[in-house]
């Protein structure tokens, strides 16, 4: 037999129609057949089934993107974001997804009103994370190792500090040469 | 001497971080950065004609950099599917994607560490294997090649959103590390939902291999970031490291504990591991890798003659399918003799194998 690639087991539970975790059971019964469907309870088409076409929803339902002609629906319900200018269209449904699909730190969702959600590095910042800081964390992780009588692991990580120690030295040679 | 020495695996001149590895329980760590570049259509949103042109202006810029030498390039048209899983295999790569379409490119280098996949889900996904725990010196070496990337093409970016990216939950750093941790000593003492799958870990979230945290197979347990944005890097490396140690830690314990009591109910199972491995006809991949586990766990208490750290952790990437089939070099791609293949193959590595 074939093996089975590990993508075809991979889905989570979630709603039929979007990416979202289910939350509602919505049974449908028309004539003599009864359909059940798992569903988040935001879900477009849910909407549409309870209240009809005319959504009531977020007037995000009808927001398009002028450059890749994509909705904010197809994006809820499971489409990639198209271009960069998605971002800007889209912005506050955007946040509020992240926010509800708990793909942003909680606390940062809570405080945000407006403004950057992004903290790390820009474009062309070079962002070398400190030696110095990294020694203090491998020197704090080897303080545990060596409590833990574990020499072998601890002779790892002195030979990593070593390593990181010799390269700043053999940097700061470099620039008082290069002075 | 065995097959597995003779066999080419891997391509020309491509190195295997993998191997002399003889780490006992964080195995390895893959450290990812997703770009778009600047003023383009993300690649779903591309004509066939500005995907091809696209996937060719990234690769001749990554050509040209000095920070990746040997690079060797295997085009989406033209790479064939055992060789896509291969790649995907030896970057720890466990992608949901179709096979690859024309416009899409797979680059790789000499050290076999670095893997850029071209107008996969992104216009650039840099991928950087780490087998020594040095999550900040990998994270440096793949920001290199990003920055190098970055002088000649700028990547689309906003100052609310950072990095921007297809699936917005991967927007801001734009950076996913996962961590592959070896657990078998919590699992067999039943200890995996107290010590583990209840504790709220800051910022991280764990899994499977296939995804799912309740299904661990071969043991082996994937620690990730749970989130790209609203953080700095530096903090994502360090809550990743925090919780990866704390794991470490919770097992090394209950080896210890193991070691103590030499069970006699755990000793039969790791009896009956090699016993598979060793007699049977036809296996699959998680049979495989649920018996190695306890075969590796045996080695790491020194119960174990005929295999070291380093082979068992190598044979971790053998036994699967892209890697078997590259080693034995025979046309077993998606045919069902795989598993006979297989079972051949760990019958002749494990015949010297016997507990102590």
């Amino acid at each position: 037999m074939e093996e089975k690639r590990p993508q075809d087991l991979e889905r989570p539970l979630e709603c039929c129609q979007c990416r979202r975790p289910i939350e509602v059971c919505y049974t449908e019964s028309v004539g003599q057949q009864i359909t059940r469907f798992g569903m988040c309870k935001e879900c477009p088409v849910l909407m549409a089934k309870l209240y009809g076409q005319k959504e009531e929803g977020p007037s995000s339902a009808t927001l398009c993107c002028g450059s890749c002609g994509i909705t904010f629906d197809e994006v809820r319900m499971g489409a990639q974001l198209g271009c960069p200018l998605c971002y800007e269209i889209f912005s506050d449904e955007i946040v509020h997804e992240l926010v509800l699909l708990e793909k942003i730190p909680p606390k940062l969702g809570v405080s945000r009103k407006s403004g950057p959600i992004h903290c790390g590095r820009v474009p062309g910042q070079v962002q070398e994370i400190d030696p110095s800081m990294k020694v203090l964390e491998l020197q704090q992780v080897l303080h545990e190792t060596l409590k833990r009588e574990d020499y072998e692991q601890a002779a790892r990580l002195r030979d990593q500090i070593r390593a990181i120690e010799q390269t700043r030295r053999k940097g700061r040679k470099k620039n008082d040469k290069g002075k | 001497m065995t097959k597995e020495s003779k066999g080419e695996v891997g391509f020309p001149g491509f190195e295997r971080p993998w191997e002399k590895n003889d780490n006992d329980i964080w195995l390895a760590s893959t450290i990812s950065l997703y770009r778009n570049i600047d003023k383009f259509h993300f690649p779903q949103k591309l004509s066939k004609e500005k995907r091809e042109n696209i996937s060719n202006l990234i690769v001749g810029v990554l050509k040209e950099l000095d920070t990746l030498k040997n690079v060797q390039v295997f085009f989406g048209n033209s790479i064939s599917p055992l060789e896509r899983d291969f790649l995907m295999e030896h970057f720890l790569i466990f992608d949901t994607a179709r096979d690859s379409q024309n416009g899409q490119a797979y680059v790789t280098e000499q050290t076999g560490r670095v893997l850029v996949q071209v107008n996969a889900h992104e216009h650039m996904q840099l991928h950087i294997v780490d087998p020594s725990g040095d999550l900040e010196g990998s994270l440096e070496q793949i920001f290199a090649v990003e920055r190098g990337v970055e002088e000649k093409l700028p990547f689309a970016f906003s100052n609310t959103f950072g990095y921007l990216t297809s699936e917005a939950s991967r927007c801001g750093t734009a950076l996913l590390v996962q961590s592959f941790v070896h657990i078998p000593a919590i699992i067999q003492q039943g200890l995996y939902e107290e010590e583990i799958g209840k504790e709220e870990m800051e910022g991280v979230s764990f899994s499977g291999l296939r995804g799912d945290p309740h299904e661990l197979i071969g043991d082996l347990l994937v620690v990730k970031n749970r989130w790209t944005v609203g953080l700095k890097e530096e903090t994502i490396l360090s809550s990743l490291r925090a919780a990866v140690m704390r794991v470490v830690d919770k097992e090394r314990t209950a080896r210890e504990k193991i070691a103590r009591e030499k069970e006699e109910g755990l000793i039969d199972k790791m009896s009956r591991a090699i016993g598979t491995l060793q007699h049977a006809r036809t296996i699959d991949t998680k049979e495989t890798l649920q018996a190695m586990s306890l075969i590796k766990l045996a080695v790491e208490l020194g119960w174990i003659e005929g295999m070291s750290s380093e082979k068992i952790n190598e044979l971790f990437f053998d036994c699967r399918r892209a890697h078997l089939a590259k080693r034995l070099d025979k046309d077993l791609y998606a045919s069902p003799k795989i598993h006979k293949e297989r079972a051949d193959f760990l019958r002749e590595v494990f015949a010297p194998v016997r507990l102590t």
